[in-house]
């Protein structure tokens, strides 16, 4: 039974002690009347002598309850009474709140998800990771070279250890279906580094990590997938890159780092690499020593790359580091575009709570008698703010109720916010805490418009009582235009921001790519090169283009096909160091560092990127003795300034190779992303063996089709199956998709805030409609009194919509003010479009301004209709 | 609010003390416990009847006293509240516990002065 047990017989309880008293007062009454009375004298001593019964009985049932909490329920009974009485306000206000509450809560899941919950690292507050910086040509956050890995490495005193990852592409066969996975080669000290180690058997130990030695960690997913889970994976061999590697472990669910790393090797460098200064490839890793600073880090390594320009200044000179916490990495831009959207629905909630507030306040007025009655009976002015309280909260509740079913429907679309780098573990998910945090939205809304609302009256009760009592109602009506205007000034910073995120969007799909994204079909065919495969020769791959290449553009539909290092927007690709033939030696510490992808023929005609100038390869470019190389426009201007840099040469910054000469300009295309300007590019030919390190060897195949290009997907891959059967073929996808989904961030946030302002744009016209409504039925007299005395209906409805210009001008000023500080908050997400264009602001402003015009007009409307006879007669 | 009833210018818990001890002298209903103490106080305390029924309801909720089907001197059937065994032994308890104050308070009195 519990506590519920005096509940239940409470009641008899009650019944008992009406029935005693009632048999008290009669006993009384009858020996009243025995001393002569009559009835009615009797009972009236009776009652006198007795006391207030209803008091009395009052009292003594208090001995039985918990008086707050049986107070508060029978002031929720009452509430949800009231609000079932009027409907029309109870459902507005419940949607409202909802849209509002479960905006909120959606977005917060999502600021759990990413910003709040800790990574997946045990050692998370001080990892880092480090960078080599080259400033003079504007290269920041380089992969650094091994040799000055090791010498950090070796020489600071920051870091209790450091370690080092190179992300590699894998192709498994054998034991099912070739399998293409993201992994990495890693030092041993890596995982104890980041905290984390295998879930079954172990990590690599020192000695493994040295070339030559086959062993592998998998992933769980690996694990599940190839294995069936089995117990007994250690030591059971994978195919990769037909190389046998010993399984020496499984990591734990969830574990992809770094990036979607599904398999791990040892890195084990070779002794050319720990010379190695000039090739960049390194992820470095670091483990701050406990108390140490990341500030006294950066410090420490830039004192190490110091030391290192002066010891090795032919490779170094320029080259500084930085040091930047990996959570702050792997969260990178999104933060800014999380941080945006919590502005956005912040406001939008903000704009919700005023609007109720609004709502709260007007419904207290038309309570205003039932409540000053309620006080001259004897209720206390803190009971009617507690009955106040309970409505809202009853509001409120239901609020929540509707804003966690919101919220769980537009729960995947949050994920879309989640980076890339993290989204394998991070998921918005309706946990304890965003429900704690529901209830605290919750109760701070309630609290807000409860006291709006019944406060007012609660405050000064008398007054309502009084007949023509202006002074309340219209403090009342001033504190409702503060906070329609407030709702004006929110909506605005709202609608602006949603009109510069929106212009941005529109430029950034109107981007000249460099590139046509349409009917382009897309796939990767990742050659393994290791010392196992026929892939090895540089021949037996060139043959491998060549065939699948001439079998896909067989195919009947397909226009051209041709192949690329790494396709726009999969991958920044690499680059090298350049000499121009003709110009001065660069000073030392400077170099020519330009991008490079090699390509296949027809690749410029798949993706429809114009040739600006001379030619671009052919086949028969494969027996040409001169290296050639096409080059994009961005190159030619920057090393050959109003020159014409067709028949020009350069050759890589090495000693012994030969000149190469450019035949071909192409236009710039936009490889890294959508926002992100090209650099200075160069193509090769993939049958000229220049020597170009294997990373650079074409496996993005692009085909340009007649039509939807996702159509063809099966056709293109049975034709590369039928050249090789045992190569995987991934990331089949259009090329349109992969542009979208690249700019799905800036899509999905202009989409919400798009959302947002319908929202706040509604809600705020709704506010002033209110407003509006509720201003001319208490000004019925005095219009009735105006046109009486002979005022125009034209006046009088220019009245009223002048009164909600007023309040729109001075919302407007002030949104204004506010959307400066918004537009700078938003800056960094913005693209194309500088800090105060105010040309996107405008439209937004305009449908503002009709929308509270029409909200006004039609109750100023109502208003002008008034009939002065029956308006004089109305109370 | 102001209290009004007398007792509490008594003592606390003198109220139940006297309801205690006239009701371990028989059962009765409350009309009845009101007379019977305006009757033994000889009007010197003047009650408000009703005044009773929150302190009736106090005591039965602590266990002191239970109520039962009675009849009242009219005969009518009526709820009669009777002492409980916890309730007689409150009672002895607080008796003492008077007696000893008073004792105090007599001997305060006597001597204070001298």
């Amino acid at each position: 039974m519990g506590w519920l047990g005096p509940l239940f017989s409470r009641r008899r309880r009650y019944d008992e002690l009406s029935e005693s008293i009632r048999e008290h007062l009669d006993e009384k009454v009858a020996d009243l009347m025995d001393r002569g009375m009559t009835r009615e004298q009797a009972e009236r001593t009776a009652r006198i002598e007795f006391g207030n019964v209803t008091r009395i009985e009052e009292r003594s049932r208090e001995v039985w309850q918990w008086p707050t909490l049986e107070g508060a329920a029978r002031d929720v009974r009452y509430s949800v009474r009231k609000l079932c009485k009027s409907p029309g306000f109870t459902i507005t206000v419940l949607l409202t709140l909802g849209l509002g509450i479960g905006a909120s809560i959606a977005v917060y899941s999502l600021v759990d998800a990413v910003l709040l919950r800790p990574l997946q690292f045990r050692n998370e507050k001080r990892l880092v990771q480090i960078f080599e910086d080259r400033p003079a040509i504007n290269l920041l956050h380089d992969t650094p070279a091994p040799a000055n890995y090791l010498d950090w490495k070796q020489r600071n005193h920051v870091f209790s250890e450091m370690g080092a990852a190179n992300g590699d592409i894998f192709t498994i066969t054998g034991n099912g279906q070739p399998q293409e996975v993201d992994g990495a080669k890693i030092t041993a000290n890596l995982l104890p580094l980041l905290g984390t180690e295998p879930f079954i058997g172990r990590n690599f130990t020192a000695d493994e990590d040295k070339p030559g030695s086959a062993v592998a960690l998998i992933s769980a997913g690996i694990w599940q997938q190839r294995y069936g889970s089995d117990p007994h994976i250690l030591g059971r061999t994978i195919h990769l890159d037909g190389t046998d590697y010993r399984i020496i472990g499984v990591m734990p669910f969830g574990f992809t780092f770094p990036d979607r790393s599904n398999l791990w090797v040892p890195l084990a460098l070779t002794t050319a690499d720990k010379l190695e200064r000039d090739s960049h490839f390194l992820e470095v890793y670091g483990l701050l020593r406990p108390g140490v600073s990341i500030q006294s880090a950066r410090r420490e390594m830039s004192d190490i790359s110091l030391q290192l320009e002066h010891e090795y200044p032919a490779t170094n000179r320029g080259l500084s580091t930085s040091v930047i916490s990996l959570r702050e990495q792997l969260l990178g831009s999104s933060r800014l575009a999380i941080f945006v959207l919590v502005s956005g629905v912040a406001i939008l909630l903000l704009i919700t709570c005023a609007n109720i507030a609004g709502l709260m306040i007007a419904r207290a007025a038309n309570h205003q008698r039932e409540a000053a009655v309620r006080v001259a009976l004897g209720a206390s002015r803190l009971e009617l703010l507690r009955q106040g309280l309970a409505e809202s909260s009853v509001l409120s509740f239901g609020g929540c109720v509707l804003g966690v079913l919101f919220a769980l429907v537009s729960m995947p679309i949050m994920q879309h916010f989640v980076p890339q780098t993290i989204a394998a573990w991070a998921h918005p998910e309706l946990n304890w805490t965003v429900l704690l945090f529901t209830v605290l939205v919750g109760a701070t809304t309630a609290l807000i418009f409860g006291l709006f609302g019944q406060g007012t009256t609660a405050l000064r009760p008398q007054e309502a009582l009084s007949q023509g009592s202006r002074g309340s109602t219209d403090t009342r009506h001033k504190l409702r235009s503060v906070l329609v205007i407030g709702e004006i000034a929110l909506t605005t910073i709202i609608l602006t921001s949603t009109g510069l995120l929106g212009g941005s969007f529109w430029k950034l799909i109107h981007t000249d790519l460099g590139f046509n994204p349409d009917s382009v079909l897309t796939m990767r065919t990742e050659l393994p090169v290791s010392s196992q495969t026929p892939y090895r020769e540089f021949a037996a791959r060139v043959s491998f283009y060549k065939r699948v290449l001439d079998r896909v553009e067989h195919l009947p539909g397909v226009k051209s096909a041709g192949y690329t290092t790494f396709l726009p927007f999969t991958n920044a690709g690499g680059s090298t160091t350049v000499l121009i033939q003709g110009s001065s030696p660069m000073p030392i510490g400077k170099v020519n560092n330009v991008d490079l992808r090699v390509i296949t023929p027809n690749y410029f005609q798949a993706l429809e990127t114009p040739l600006f100038k001379g030619r671009t390869f052919t086949e028969a470019d494969g027996q040409n003795k001169t290296p050639l190389v096409v080059i994009n426009q961005k190159m030619a201007q920057q090393y050959w300034p109003n020159r014409d840099a067709v028949g020009k040469q350069l050759r890589f910054d090495d000693p012994g190779t030969p000149w190469m000469t450019v035949i071909g300009i192409v236009d710039n295309v936009r490889q890294v992303n959508v926002e992100t300007p090209s650099r200075a590019e160069m193509y090769f030919s993939y049958d000229q063996n220049l020597g170009i390190p294997g990373y650079f060897k074409p496996r993005d195949l692009a085909i340009r089709v007649v039509g939807d290009a996702d159509n063809y997907a099966n056709e293109v891959e049975r034709a590369i199956w039928s050249v090789d059967p045992e190569q995987p073929v991934t990331d089949i996808q259009s090329m349109r998709h992969l542009v979208n989904t690249r700019m799905e961030t800036y899509s999905l946030e202009a989409k919400l805030f798009a959302f947002f302002s319908c929202a706040a744009l509604l809600i705020s016209a709704l506010g002033i409609y209110g407003l509006m409504s509720y201003s001319v039925t208490r000004r019925t007299q005095e219009i009735g009194i105006r046109m009486a005395l002979g005022a125009e209906r034209r006046q009088v409805l220019a009245s009223f919509i002048t009164a909600a210009c007023r309040l729109l001008f001075i919302g407007v000023a002030l949104g204004v003010i506010g959307s400066v500080v918004a537009t700078r908050l938003l800056g960094n997400m913005l693209y194309g479009i500088s800090g105060v264009a105010w040309g996107v602001g405008v439209l937004p402003l305009l449908v503002l301004s009709v929308s509270v015009a029409l909200a006004a007009y039609i109750p100023a409307r109502r208003a002008s209709a008034i009939d002065p006879m029956q308006a004089l007669r109305s109370e | 609010m102001k209290k009004k009833s007398q007792y509490r210018d008594l003592f606390p818990g003198a109220l139940e003390l006297m309801v205690l001890k006239t009701l371990t002298w028989r059962p009765m209903h409350g009309y009845a416990l009101a007379q019977r103490l305006k009757d033994v106080s000889e009007d010197y305390l003047l009650i408000e009847e009703g005044s009773l029924y929150p302190a009736l309801q106090r005591m039965l909720k602590n266990g002191w006293l239970e109520t039962e089907m009675g009849l009242s001197a009219r005969n009518r059937p009526v709820r009669v509240y009777k002492v409980t065994e916890a309730g007689t032994k409150h009672l002895e308890q607080e008796l003492a516990k008077v007696e000893k104050m008073f004792a105090g308070f007599n001997r305060v009195l006597a001597l204070a002065g001298q």
